[in-house]
C-alpha cells in the first residue's frame, strides 16, 4: 500500500473516530486542570487581594514571582512533584485508552459510543499495560545509552575543552541521537499497538517484535505514515503561537475596571481557542494510529 | 656572519605598535613606581621577573618596615588561609572529578632576592606574617624589616628578583592549556595608611592575607613593564604598548606602560584573535546628550566631555560572531559611565574573551578586564553585555576610586552593581530570560522544573515548564532581589570580606544587596540628586582610597539632608524591610444606636431607629486602612488610598512603630490602599503585600490557570508519547 493511500484512508477513518478523540482529549484536560488547580488556588490566595493582580494580568512579573517564591518556600517544588506524578498517570491512562481507540478501526463504519469505547479499552487493557512496560524498557535503554553512555564518554573531553563550539555540537549530536532513538522506539510501539489489536494478539512481546520487524523491513514508508500526521499535530502549536493575539488579550484583561462581561468572555475565548488546538492535536494522534492501521492492514494482506 | 645575523634579528622592530600616548598623569607624586621585566615559560608554567620599585612614604610617620602581598602563595598548598576557607565554605574549588593533576594544582611566588637598590641585601630580613588569623602556614603576606626607617615623605628604592609558579587556573589566575592569565603575579607592596586616612587613628600597614572571599588593595603609581613570551603568543595587558621586539630565541618582548594605576595584569595565548577599534566619543555622544547629561549631573559641558579610547579585544576563535556585541558593550560602558561619573581617563582598554573552563573570568584590572560568553547567547540575554559592562565599570569603582577590597568590598562591587544596572537599563532596556532547548537559546521563563524519575528517564534533565517563545523581562531595578532575600539575615552589609558567614553571604552583601540599597537611596533622594552625589563622590576620590564614611559624607553634603538614618538601617544592619497593608475596610455609618443625651435627657435609640435615620440621610462610610511593619528595617513610607468615586488620598507615615491606622469619613468607600506606591524600597521583602483591595480580584489567577492548563495539557500529551 502506498503512503498516500494509507494516510488518506487513515484520515477518513479518523473522521469517524470522534468518540476516541473526545475521550482522549477530555481525559487529558481533566488531568491538566487537576494538576494546575493548586497553582490557581495559591495564586488567588496570595494575589487576589493585591493590586499586583493588575500587573500579572498585563503579563508576567518577576517581582511577583520572587515574592511568591519567598512567601511560599518549596511551593514550586511541590507543584512540580504533583505534575510529575500526574504525568506518570497520564502515561498509564493513554495506554489504557489506546485500546478503545484502535478497536474502532476494525469496524470504522459503525458508530462507537462511550460505552463501546470503554468496553474495548477494558478488553485490551492488560495487554496494553504489558506492551507499555516493554516500551518503557526501550525508552530507558535509549536514555541510558545517551545520558549515561555517550555523555559519560565525552564528559572528560568536554570538561577539558577550552572552545565551546565543538562542545555545543557534541551536545547537540547526543540530543539528536537520543531523539532519534526515542522516535524509533515510539514508531515501533505505535505499530505494536496496532498489531496487538488488529491481529488480536495476546502476547505483547510477540506484538512488539512483529512490529519491530515490520518497521525495519518497511522503514521508509512506516516512518512516513507515522511522521506526517504527527508533524501536522505538532504544527498546530506553531499555528497557535502565530495566531493568538497576546497583545490584545493582555491589554484587554489589564484594564483597571472590572467588567462583568468583557474579561470572562476574553478568558473563555482564550480557553476555547486553546482547547481547539488540543482537540486538533488529539485528532491527529488518532489519525496517526488510523493511518498506521491502514498501512499495516494493506501491507500484510 | 652569525654575529651580524644575530644583531640583525635582535634589532628593535617597531611593528607600528608604539602606543599613541595622550595620557597626562593626574597624580603629582605616585606612591609606587615599578620598572619590571618578566618572562613567561609556558612549558614550565613559570614566571621569572625582576623589578625596581621606588616607594614613597606619603605620611608623616617614619616607616620601619615594608609589607608585601604574595598572592600566588594562596595556591601553594592546602594550608593557606585561602585553601582552608575554600574547604570550609564549599569543599574544593573544583569538584573531585575536575581537580587538575597534582603537578598542575599548586602555585606560588618566591622572592629570590630583595635589596635596597645599590645597597643592603634584605633577603634574610623577610618573614611571613599573618595579620588576620592564627595561620602560621599562610605565606601571602611578607614583612621586611628595614635597617633604618624610611623618614616621613622619604623614598626607598628596592631591587627585587622573583619567581612565580602558575597553577592550573583557579580564582581567576593561572593557565589552562596554552592560555595564561597572570594576575597578582608579582610581590606587590602593601598600602601604608597614615593617621586620618580611612578613619585611622594611627598610621600602619593595611596588608591583609589573601582570603577565599576577598580581592585586593594597592597604591596608585607607575607600571613600566617589559613582558617576554614566545613570539607566537598574543599578549595583552594593562597599559599602552610602547614597543614590541622580536628576540633571537623565538620570544618577543612587549614594553607596556601605564601611570595612575594600582595593579598590572596580563595574558598570553597563541590562539587569540586581536581586534582593535576606537571609541570615537564625538561619534558616540551627540552635543545634545552632552548638554542634557551636564545639566543632570550639574557640571559644565566641558567637564562632561569624554575622550577617544583605543579598545582592544582578544577574542577566542569561534566567538567572532560576538565581537560586535562585545565592542558595543564596552562603548556603552565608556559612554555612560563617562557621562555619569566623568570621562574614562586612559588611552587604552583591553578586554579578554577567556576560554571556557578557564576559571579566569570575570575580573577587573586597570585598563584590562576578562569577560566570557557562550557559543550562542540569546539576543536579549545580556550575555555578554552584562559581564562586559560590569567588568568595565570596575575601571570606575576599584580602578579610579581605589577602595580597600579586603575591608569594604561593597564599595566597589556593590557600587558597580548599581552603576552597571543603570547603564544596562539606559543602553539596552531590560533583558529577557532564556532556556536552552537542544543547546539553542529560546526566550522563555520556567516557573518550575518537573523532575523525571530514574525509570524510564535514566537521569535525563528535568523539564522546565513556563512560557516559551516570549520575552519575560528582568527589570534591572530589582535584579538580585531574590538572591538578597535568601541570604538577607546572614550578615550585616558592612563587614570585612573574610568575615561573612559564607561565600553566598559575601556575594549578596557585596553585590546585589548594595545595588538594591543604592537604588533605594536613589528613590529617596531623587534620580538627579543621586547622580550628583555619585559624581561628586567619584570625582573627589579618584586616585585615592575612600571608605564608607566618605560616601556618607558626600551623600549628606550634596543632598543637603541628614541621611545617616538610611545607612544605619540598610548598611550597618541585616534588617529587612517589609511594609504591608493589613486591612482595607469600609463600614456604612448607621444612625444612633444605644443611649444618647438628647436635650439634656437620656434617650434610647433602637435598631429600628438607627435604620430609619440611616435611610433618611446621605450614605456615609467610615473607612479604615491599617498599615503594618512586618520587617525590622525602619523607613518612612507613603500610603495612598483609593476610593470608589475616583478620589485618592496620600498619607505619610514615619514607619517607626509596628502599625498605624488611617480613618476616613466619606460618602465613598475605600476600594484599595498601597504602602510605598512608588516602590522606593527596592529591598522590600514582598511587593505583593504592599497593596490591598477591599474586594478579591481573581482575574490574574484565572488567566494564569487557563494558561497553566494549556501548558500541562501539552506536557501530558508529550507524556503520552511514552505510553
Amino acid at each position: 500500500m502506498s503512503i498516500g493511500s494509507a494516510l488518506k484512508q487513515g484520515f477518513s477513518v479518523a473522521r469517524r473516530a470522534s468518540t476516541g478523540v473526545w475521550i482522549l482529549f477530555l481525559a487529558n484536560l481533566a488531568l491538566a486542570a487537576l494538576a494546575a488547580l493548586p497553582i490557581y488556588r495559591d495564586i488567588l490566595s496570595f494575589t487576589g487581594h493585591s493590586l499586583m493582580t493588575r500587573q500579572l494580568l498585563r503579563g508576567f512579573s518577576t517581582d511577583w514571582f520572587t515574592d511568591f517564591s519567598m512567601a511560599k518556600p518549596g511551593a514550586w517544588e511541590g507543584y512540580a512533584f504533583t505534575i510529575a506524578n500526574v504525568g506518570l498517570l497520564s502515561i498509564l491512562l493513554n495506554s489504557l485508552l489506546a485500546g478503545g481507540v484502535l478497536a474502532h478501526f476494525r469496524t470504522p463504519e459503525l458508530t462507537q459510543g462511550p460505552l463501546d469505547f470503554f468496553r474495548d479499552a477494558g478488553r485490551y487493557a492488560w495487554r496494553m499495560i504489558r506492551l507499555m512496560i516493554i516500551g518503557l524498557i526501550g525508552y530507558w535503554l535509549v536514555f541510558l545509552a545517551t545520558t549515561q553512555g555517550l555523555e559519560r564518554l565525552t564528559r572528560h573531553w568536554m570538561s577539558e575543552a577550552l572552545d565551546d563550539r565543538p562542545v555545543f555540537w557534541v551536545n547537540l549530536g547526543i540530543s539528536a541521537v537520543m531523539l532519534l532513538g526515542l522516535l524509533f522506539v515510539n514508531l515501533v510501539m505505535d505499530y505494536a499497538r496496532v498489531t496487538l489489536v488488529w491481529k488480536d494478539e495476546t502476547s505483547a512481546i510477540a506484538a512488539f517484535f512483529s512490529s519491530l520487524g515490520f518497521s525495519i523491513g518497511r522503514f521508509g514508508k512506516a516512518l512516513a505514515v507515522y511522521a506526517v500526521p504527527s508533524l501536522l499535530g505538532l504544527a498546530l502549536l506553531g499555528v497557535y503561537r502565530l495566531v493568538t493575539p497576546w497583545g490584545h488579550i493582555q491589554s484587554a484583561l489589564g484594564s483597571p475596571a472590572w467588567s462583568h462581561m468583557r474579561e470572562p468572555l476574553i478568558l473563555a475565548l482564550l480557553f476555547f481557542g486553546q482547547q481547539i488546538i488540543m482537540w486538533g492535536r488529539y485528532w491527529f494522534r488518532v489519525a496517526t494510529w488510523a493511518s498506521e492501521w491502514s498501512y499495516c492492514a494493506g501491507a500484510r494482506r | 656572519m652569525k654575529t651580524i645575523l644575530g644583531l640583525l634579528s635582535a634589532l628593535v622592530l617597531s611593528v607600528g605598535v608604539a602606543g599613541a600616548q595622550t595620557y597626562k598623569s593626574h597624580i603629582d607624586h605616585p606612591i609606587v613606581r615599578y620598572k619590571m621585566q618578566a618572562r613567561l615559560d609556558p612549558a614550565a608554567k613559570r614566571l621569572t621577573g625582576h623589578y625596581t620599585l621606588t616607594w614613597w612614604n606619603h605620611t608623616d610617620d617614619a616607616v620601619p618596615d615594608l609589607y608585601f602581598h604574595l598572592y600566588l602563595n594562596a595556591f601553594k598548598n592546602s594550608d593557606s588561609t585561602f585553601s582552608r576557607e575554600i574547604a570550609l565554605s564549599s569543599g574544593h574549588r573544583r569538584s573531585e572529578e575536575e581537580q587538575p593533576p597534582e603537578k598542575d594544582r599548586w602555585g606560588w611566588v618566591d622572592v629570590d632576592k630583595l635589596q635596597i637598590a645599590g645597597g643592603v641585601d634584605l633577603t634574610s630580613n623577610m618573614t611571613f606574617v599573618h595579620p588576620d588569623d592564627d595561620n602560621d602556614r599562610d605565606q601571602t603576606v611578607m614583612r621586611v624589616a628595614l635597617p633604618q626607617p624610611i623618614p616621613p615623605h622619604g623614598t626607598i628604592e628596592l631591587s627585587v628578583d622573583f619567581t612565580g609558579q602558575l597553577p592550573r587556573a583557579v580564582a581567576r589566575n593561572g593557565f589552562e592549556g596554552d592560555y595564561f592569565l597572570m594576575a597578582q603575579w608579582f610581590p606587590k607592596i602593601g598600602v601604608y595608611e597614615g593617621a586620618g586616612e580611612r578613619g585611622r587613628k594611627t598610621g600602619g600597614w593595611n596588608c591583609h592575607q589573601y582570603h577565599a572571599n576577598t580581592e585586593f588593595y594597592a597604591d596608585y603609581g607607575v607600571y613600566d613593564v617589559e613582558l617576554t613570551a614566545p613570539s607566537n603568543y598574543v599578549v595583552g595587558s594593562t597599559g599602552v604598548r610602547l614597543s614590541e621586539q622580536r628576540n633571537s630565541d623565538g620570544t618577543a618582548t612587549y614594553h607596556q606602560y601605564q601611570e595612575d594605576v594600582h595593579d598590572f595584569a596580563w595574558t598570553a595565548c597563541p590562539r587569540f584573535v586581536k581586534v582593535t577599534r576606537t571609541f570615537d566619543w564625538q561619534k558616540e555622544v551627540s552635543p545634545a546628550e552632552i548638554q542634557k547629561w551636564a545639566n543632570f549631573v550639574n557640571v559644565t559641558p566641558e567637564q562632561e566631555a569624554l575622550r577617544d579610547v583605543s579598545v582592544t579585544l582578544l577574542v577566542r576563535p569561534g566567538h567572532a560572531n560576538i565581537t560586535d556585541r562585545y565592542f558595543r558593550a564596552i562603548f556603552n560602558g565608556l559612554k555612560y559611565f563617562g557621562l555619569w561619573y566623568g570621562q574614562y581617563p586612559y588611552d587604552t582598554m583591553t578586554f579578554v574573551d577567556v576560554p571556557r573552563n578557564s576559571e579566569t573570568c570575570c575580573m577587573e584590572y586597570p585598563t584590562f578586564i576578562t569577560v566570557a560568553t557562550g557559543f550562542w547567547p540569546g539576543d536579549h540575554s545580556f550575555n555578554p553585555e552584562g559581564v562586559t559592562v560590569h567588568e568595565f565599570g570596575h575601571q570606575f569603582w576599584y580602578g579610579l576610586v581605589g577602595n580597600n577590597e579586603f575591608e569594604e568590598a561593597f564599595l566597589d562591587e556593590g557600587f558597580n552593581t548599581y552603576s552597571t544596572s543603570k547603564v544596562l537599563e539606559t543602553a539596552y532596556g531590560a533583558s529577557c530570560s532564556y532556556e536552552r532547548v537542544l543547546g539553542m537559546p529560546v526566550a522563555s521563563f520556567a516557573w518550575l522544573n518537573v523532575p523525571l524519575p530514574a525509570f524510564p528517564f535514566a537521569h535525563a534533565p528535568s523539564i522546565p515548564v513556563g512560557s516559551y517563545f516570549s520575552c519575560v523581562q528582568n527589570p534591572e531595578r530589582t535584579i538580585d532581589r531574590e538572591g538578597y532575600l535568601w541570604n538577607a539575615k546572614d550578615d550585616d552589609l558592612v563587614r570585612y570580606g573574610w568575615e561573612y558567614l559564607s561565600g553566598a553571604s559575601y556575594g549578596t552583601n557585596s553585590y546585589g544587596r548594595v545595588g538594591l540599597t543604592l537604588r533605594t537611596l536613589e528613590s529617596y533622594l531623587g534620580a538627579e540628586t543621586m547622580a550628583r552625589v555619585m559624581r561628586v563622590y567619584h570625582q573627589r576620590w579618584r586616585y585615592r582610597h575612600p571608605c564608607l564614611a566618605d560616601f556618607i559624607a558626600a551623600v549628606n553634603e550634596v543632598s543637603g539632608r541628614d541621611m545617616n538614618w538610611f545607612f544605619q538601617q540598610f548598611f550597618y544592619s541585616s534588617n529587612v524591610a517589609d511594609y504591608t497593608i493589613d486591612q482595607v475596610r469600609s463600614d456604612l455609618v448607621e444612625g444612633k444606636l444605644g443611649v444618647y443625651e438628647v436635650n439634656g435627657k437620656k434617650q434610647t435609640f433602637t435598631e429600628k431607629d438607627a435604620s430609619k435615620e440611616a435611610k433618611g440621610a446621605a450614605k456615609q462610610y467610615r473607612s479604615t486602612i491599617t498599615v503594618r511593619r512586618l520587617g525590622e528595617a525602619l523607613a518612612p513610607v507613603d500610603v495612598v488610598v483609593h476610593f470608589d468615586n475616583g478620589e485618592t488620598v496620600r498619607e505619610h507615615w514615619d514607619g517607626q512603630y509596628r502599625w498605624t491606622r488611617f480613618t476616613y469619613l466619606k460618602s465613598a468607600k475605600a476600594v484599595s490602599a498601597e504602602v510605598d506606591p512608588e516602590c522606593k524600597l527596592a529591598l522590600e521583602a514582598n511587593f505583593t503585600n504592599n497593596s490591598r483591595t477591599a474586594e478579591e480580584d481573581n482575574r490574574a489567577a484565572a488567566q494564569w490557570y487557563v494558561r497553566w492548563i494549556f501548558w500541562l495539557e501539552n506536557l501530558f500529551f508529550a507524556a503520552g508519547f511514552f505510553s
